[in-house]
């Protein structure tokens, strides 16, 4: 460039040039449509409960934003809670100032995600200034940077591609009579992702992924029967026919790394018809699969639910969501990898947020692997006894599995002025979580004591991560606690197979002397038939230590044997 | 600070991408790296402008990146209008 303003970044990118225009924040999306579960009305009655069990439907919903004269959007959602799955299904420019977006998520009818537009500074036409500041023209005397309007600030950009299947496990199946029965569309399978970055409460994500598809379940049989007593015999024919069609949607565990490329249904039905002949005769069925061929034949299904969406725009292009009944199992486009754009609402002033603190710009250490089979690290009840913030991400030994999604666990956010404590709340309790058990691969599950809800037993990985940028001293500490028992609770047996429970501890620049870690350990005993009762034994005064990328972890162990109440507390000492 | 670009007392030292060149992927598209000397890492995002048909069976656009040009390839059977956004730092 011979003019103009160019300001590189600490790695030497561009972050700000003139010759290019920002994206910038426009503003919140309003839904305009309320969340829908379409269904085929006319088929095997479908309950709310079997929408989720059986079907594993999300909520399509509609949103929309207006006054915004641009031919360029980019939307960004911000998940309701932790672990939603969420799929931008369409960008809809509605009229020259209005766009509009369906999507779909996961989670209860009112767990809608929020939804934030983003444009490129250029196409928006007299953006609102301030009086004083920057304000950068490209050669055209097109505005492309002002300092009222902060530009997009991508954290992290990762190449997502969905699975090519949508369920491995058996669907089970439907028969004859099958006036109200279904089987199991629930999507088993996901793709995961690692970035950099752990995910947060105040992360935005875009993607418009790629994939979709579908399930479907067929049972047509015809055969014969006695009847009349058993005197004669007549012939009969049932079909039974259902699917989901699946879109494809990420997740975005909070405190974790990962983002997970998973499915959800957005339309579903089920259909069962029966004939028999008469007690004597043969018989002409021709009527059911006419039915059928109403569904299967493309558009016809959409005319089945139009009450349903009847909430969305009807416009110019048009704006419902599209539906399809599907007749196999089938995926599409689960090749062409969609890119995920990970930034911050605190980057944009949404909701008034407080700019990141230094952990923010400090990503999660590359905490040091540790990988072995029954073996486990146990959550404790922690001694809150340090200020500063907690934080909790999967750790996954086996990255190509990794079987967590989201860690457990009941954790405070302390608040300190200059040192000084001010308050503690809790931030996260425990909750159950199920991830999938494959016995080829080292599997993590978690144990969680809840201080609220009694103890809690599940599956996964608990990390806590402890990071403080305390006004008066710079000292970080970092400690890590994984569980994992065996595979079902309460185990089968209480003296074969009980797998070790084991720590790791690491600190850096701590500035205590000492560290110490109140352990509870608990333990289902299969020989109790209510309540918990702790089983701890063998617990190891060895004590190993790694030193890896100026973190020191230590690591204990100890073994559970027996039904007996134990309380025990490790004091680590800094060396 | 000690170098970069802050607003209102937080660092956009990071990750800030601009926009390169968008429009509609009407066909082949190609951005010539020569053409924009400063800018060193490349991004390209699609967003489909209009309802998607599912029952079309189409296929996302996808785009390559040699250290000469980015290309963006409308696949065959794409029946929804794509935006394309190329971003550069």
């Amino acid at each position: 460039m011979t003019y103009g303003i160019k300001v590189l970044d600490k790695d030497g990118y561009v972050n700000l040039h003139s010759d290019y225009s920002s994206i910038v924040y426009y503003g919140e999306m309003s839904v305009v449509a309320s969340p829908q579960r379409p269904v085929y009305v006319s088929g095997v009655s479908m309950p709310e409960s079997a929408k989720d069990s059986n079907y594993d439907m999300g909520w399509i919903i509609q949103y929309q934003i207006s006054g915004i004269n641009t031919d360029y959007l980019l939307p960004f959602y911000k998940p309701n809670f932790d672990g939603q799955q969420i799929g931008i299904l369409d960008v809809i420019k509605k009229t020259s100032t209005t766009w509009l977006v369906n999507l779909i998520y996961s989670g209860a009818t009112g767990n809608s995600p929020r939804v934030f537009a983003f444009a490129p500074l250029t196409a928006i036409p007299k953006p609102t200034l301030s009086t004083y500041g920057l304000l950068v023209y490209d050669e055209n005397g097109g505005l492309v940077f002002t300092d009222s309007k902060p530009p997009l600030r991508v954290d992290e950009s990762i190449s997502i591609t969905h699975p090519s299947t949508i369920r491995a496990a058996d669907k089970g199946g439907c028969g004859r009579f099958g006036y109200s029965c279904h089987v199991n569309f629930t999507s088993d399978k996901s793709n995961y992702y690692q970035g950099t970055l752990n995910n947060t409460s105040t992360k935005l994500y875009h993607i418009v992924p790629s994939a979709y598809g579908g399930l479907a379940y067929k049972n047509y049989y015809e055969g014969s029967e006695s009847c009349d007593g058993g005197l004669g015999s007549r012939k009969y024919v049932f079909n039974y026919q259902s699917w989901a069609s699946f879109r494809g949607t990420l997740s975005h565990p909070i405190y974790s790394s990962y983002h997970k490329a998973e499915w959800l249904a957005d339309y579903a039905g089920a259909i069962y018809q029966e004939d028999a002949s008469g007690c004597g005769y043969g018989g002409v069925f021709s009527i059911i699969l006419g039915a059928l061929a109403v569904i299967f034949t493309g558009g016809g299904a959409l005319a089945f639910v139009g009450g349903y969406l009847a909430g969305f725009a009807l416009s110019t292009p048009q704006a419902t969501p599209s539906l399809k009944a599907y007749e196999t199992d089938q995926v599409f486009d689960t090749n062409n990898p969609s890119n995920l754009i990970i930034t911050d609402a605190r980057y944009y002033g949404i909701d008034n947020l407080p700019l990141p603190r230094s952990i923010i710009e400090d990503p999660t250490p590359d905490l040091l692997p540790y990988s072995g089979t029954n073996e486990i690290y146990n959550p404790p009840i922690y001694s809150n006894s340090y200020d500063g913030y907690y934080y909790v991400s999967p750790f996954v030994t086996t990255p190509t599995y990794p079987e967590v999604e989201r860690s457990l666990g009941t954790f405070w956010l302390d608040s300190y002025t200059n040192g000084t404590f001010v308050s503690s709340t809790v931030r996260y309790t425990a909750q159950n979580i199920y991830p999938q058990l494959n016995e080829t691969f080292t599997t993590y599950r978690t144990a969680v004591y809840d201080t609220f809800n009694g103890y809690i037993f599940s599956r996964g990985t608990l990390i806590m991560e402890y990071a403080t940028p305390n006004t008066t001293n710079t000292y970080k500490l970092y400690a890590v606690f994984k569980k994992d028992f065996e595979y079902s609770m309460p185990p089968t047996s209480t003296t074969t197979g009980i797998p070790y429970t084991a720590w790791i501890i690491s600190y850096s620049l701590f500035t205590g002397n000492t560290l110490t870690i109140y352990y509870n350990y608990y333990y289902i005993n299969s020989s109790t038939t209510s309540g918990v009762k702790i089983v701890i034994e063998n617990v190891s005064s060895s004590i190993t230590s790694y030193t890896y990328n100026g973190y020191t972890y230590y690591r204990g162990a100890i073994k559970a044997q027996y039904s007996f109440p134990y309380e025990t507390e490790y004091s680590i000492t800094r060396i | 600070m000690s170098f970069g670009l802050e607003i209102d007392g937080f660092s956009f030292n990071y990750g800030c991408f601009s926009v390169i060149q968008k429009g509609s992927l009407s066909g082949t598209v190609t951005v010539t790296k020569a053409n924009h000397p400063d800018i060193s890492m490349w991004k390209v995002f699609f967003v489909p402008i209009g309802v998607r048909d599912t029952s079309k069976n189409e296929l996302r656009p996808s785009w390559t990146e040699t250290s000469t040009v980015v290309t963006m390839t409308p696949p065959t059977g794409s029946f929804t209008n794509y935006l394309y956004f190329v971003l550069g730092r």
